[in-house]
């Protein structure tokens, strides 16, 4: 199985709480100009909470004078959720109460009125105790709260919280391997889910820096694992946004909304080595694949990822420098597969090679892949 | 740019441009509209180098054919920089066939039948090592450093993979690979295969046969040392007269 990201308890229930917020105020964090704090969420609830009251205290002394009783008017305002239609809540008010209730004010235009707004203002009420609560109750992760509040992609997603709180739930669960694009290599190079808060911090850095367009991203399975391993990339030192330079403007806006595998490959390949400077130099690698049109075979790219961890880990830097330069020059991607199963037989790069230099026949690229070559 | 296509002009001025600044290896000897390019009915997907421009040995001058190297340039859809850069690995290409001959290789390299010119892929490798490497290596001594940007090595991939017929395609099995991975200079080998055929008569080997040959046991301390004596000549090839052929 696949997990991209670790569910980060605090970060969620902030999430909620926005949400929740963002229903009573919907304005709120976009009028605000700078970052809404939760302790200006709570005193604003504090106030709503104040002014609701009493415009339903004040509603509910209008019922009053017109004959109706408070606990009458509960019932009606609970009905009033129920159904809007006065003649079906004065047809069950007349079937629970029989007689004992007088219903000439229930024929007045005026107290419907009156009493759908207490309806609303109970709900609002309703609403701001229960936000009320949780912010008593995750009084300890306004850090996280602040932080979100501050996101120009939770700003702009305000409308959308649902499409991001699924795409979290779609990187927090657990995915069969070729269920999810490039599942199959993220197991193979054993690579470890990231917090969610650091994935949406990485959109969030994007987002700024006009990569990623908030209104276009897709928040699909392919956005979400190039999200997992642009983090991965960044968290190991090699900057993702260098990748998105080396993969060029023109291919990046041409591919930024559906993160095909050609876009991928350009994270996944570097991933496959440990230390940086390797890295850097298996970028190249990636740019011959794409150029020689192979990443649609994912067997082909796993072949090549296999063999570079192999390369990596029984060759010293240069060597493995060496190899890539003359792969990427001469399009020979089949000498690092050769290279990378004989290093990891002989338990030496240098071994390989010479093993290679024994065997004095190096295949030249058969421009087919291995499913194709093992028919 | 590419996606629509070069004019022949604009391919002609970058021609013009990369020959100026290749002072030393080419000089321009004009336009000329009677040239030996070949005419090409059924048009060939696969590259050859040596239809888009020729070494003359009788007039020591390479010839390049403008009408196939804008079909080529047009045909492999190559932005502005990758279309200099061809224009320099197609020169580049030439110039080796002619340092060959200035060398005196070609006594030998003439008697061989076309699918077994080991001097084909030779020039291939070393046009596409200089694209690479920036600089004009041959035989161990630095002919020249080229004008090539570091952005546009980006370029060279590209032709590496194009599809090319034998003997051109040779240049990725016996060169390229020895030199790239187990560290012997592709001139050693060049040399093991001068060796090797000085002592066999103008037989017809098929290209089979050739590549086992090749691979027989890679060239020895003394190949290498058969090199060296080149190393000081290759210093003094004088520039080789360029013509654009229309």
């Amino acid at each position: 199985m696949v997990r991209l990201a670790i569910k980060d308890e605090d970060f969620r229930l902030a999430f909620e709480l926005l949400y929740s917020f963002e229903q009573l105020f919907p304005n709120y964090l976009e009028l605000s100009t700078g970052k809404a704090t939760i302790h200006d969420i709570i005193s604003k609830i504090n106030i709503e909470k104040e002014k609701e009251q009493s415009k339903l205290d004040e509603k509910l002394g209008y019922l009053k004078s017109k004959g109706i009783e408070i606990e009458l008017s509960d019932v009606l305002v609970f009905l009033m959720g129920e159904t809007k239609n006065p003649e079906i809540i004065k047809q069950s008010i007349k079937e629970t109460y029989k007689d004992s209730v007088r219903l000439d004010a229930l024929d007045n235009e005026d107290v419907w009125n009156v009493l759908n707004d207490a309806y609303k203002s109970r709900q609002k009420l309703s609403l701001l105790n229960h936000v009320s609560e949780q912010v008593v109750r995750i009084g300890g992760i306004s850090e996280a709260f602040n932080e979100l509040t501050g996101m120009t992609l939770i700003r702009e997603m305000r409308h959308r919280y649902k499409v991001l709180s699924e795409f979290f739930n779609l990187l927090e669960r657990d995915h069969e391997p070729a269920d999810l694009p490039m599942g199959r290599l993220i197991n193979l190079l054993d690579l470890k889910p990231v917090k969610t808060p650091e994935i949406v911090r990485y959109i969030e850095s994007l987002v700024r820096e006009g990569y990623l367009d908030v209104y276009q991203i897709d928040f699909s399975k392919s956005f979400a694992v190039f999200m997992f391993l642009f983090a991965h990339v960044t968290k190991s030192g090699l900057n993702g946004k260098e990748i998105l330079n080396e993969i060029g403007l023109y291919r990046w806006n041409k591919h930024r909304n559906s993160m095909p595998e050609e876009l991928l490959v350009y994270f996944i390949i570097p991933l496959s080595f440990r230390r940086l400077t390797n890295m850097k130099t298996g970028l190249i690698v990636a740019r011959l694949l794409t150029e020689l049109r192979r990443q649609g075979e994912m067997e082909y790219v796993e072949d090549i990822c296999r063999s570079l961890q192999n390369i990596e880990k029984y060759g010293s830097d240069e060597l493995v420098n060496r190899i890539i330069s003359y792969s990427y020059f001469y399009g020979d991607l089949d000498a690092i597969i050769k290279l990378g199963e004989l290093a990891k037989v002989n338990r030496s790069l240098e071994k390989a090679l010479d093993q290679l230099r024994g065997q004095k026949r190096i295949p030249a690229p058969r421009n087919t892949s291995r499913a194709q070559r093992s028919n | 740019m590419g996606l629509t296509g070069f004019e022949k002009e604009q391919v002609f001025h970058f021609f013009k441009s990369l020959i100026s600044e290749l002072g030393g290896l080419f000089i321009f000897r004009g336009v000329r509209f009677r040239c030996r390019c070949k005419c090409l009915d059924v048009p060939d997907e696969r590259l050859v180098v040596d239809i888009l421009a020729y070494y003359d040995p009788g007039t020591k001058e390479v010839f390049v054919c403008s009408r196939h190297l804008n079909k080529a340039i047009n045909a492999y859809k190559l932005d502005v920089s990758c279309a200099r850069m061809f224009i320099l690995y197609v020169l580049l290409h030439e110039f080796v066939h002619y340092a060959l001959d200035y060398l005196g290789f070609r006594p030998l390299l003439t008697r061989l039948p076309d699918k077994v010119r080991f001097d084909e892929p030779f020039s291939e490798y070393v046009a596409l090592r200089s694209c690479a490497e920036g600089r004009l290596r041959l035989f161990g001594s630095i002919i020249r450093e080229l004008p090539v940007k570091e952005d546009e090595k980006r370029c060279v991939p590209l032709f590496s993979t194009l599809s090319r017929p034998v003997p051109y395609s040779y240049f990725n099995r016996i060169y390229a690979p020895q030199e790239g991975l187990l560290n012997v200079s592709a001139e050693a080998i060049f040399m093991k295969l001068v060796k090797m055929f000085s002592g066999i008569p103008a037989v017809d080997p098929d290209p089979i046969t050739l590549t086992r040959m090749l691979f027989i046991d890679p060239p020895t301390e003394l190949a290498l040392r058969d090199v060296k004596p080149y190393m000081r000549l290759v210093q003094k090839i004088p520039a080789v007269g360029v013509l654009w052929c229309d």
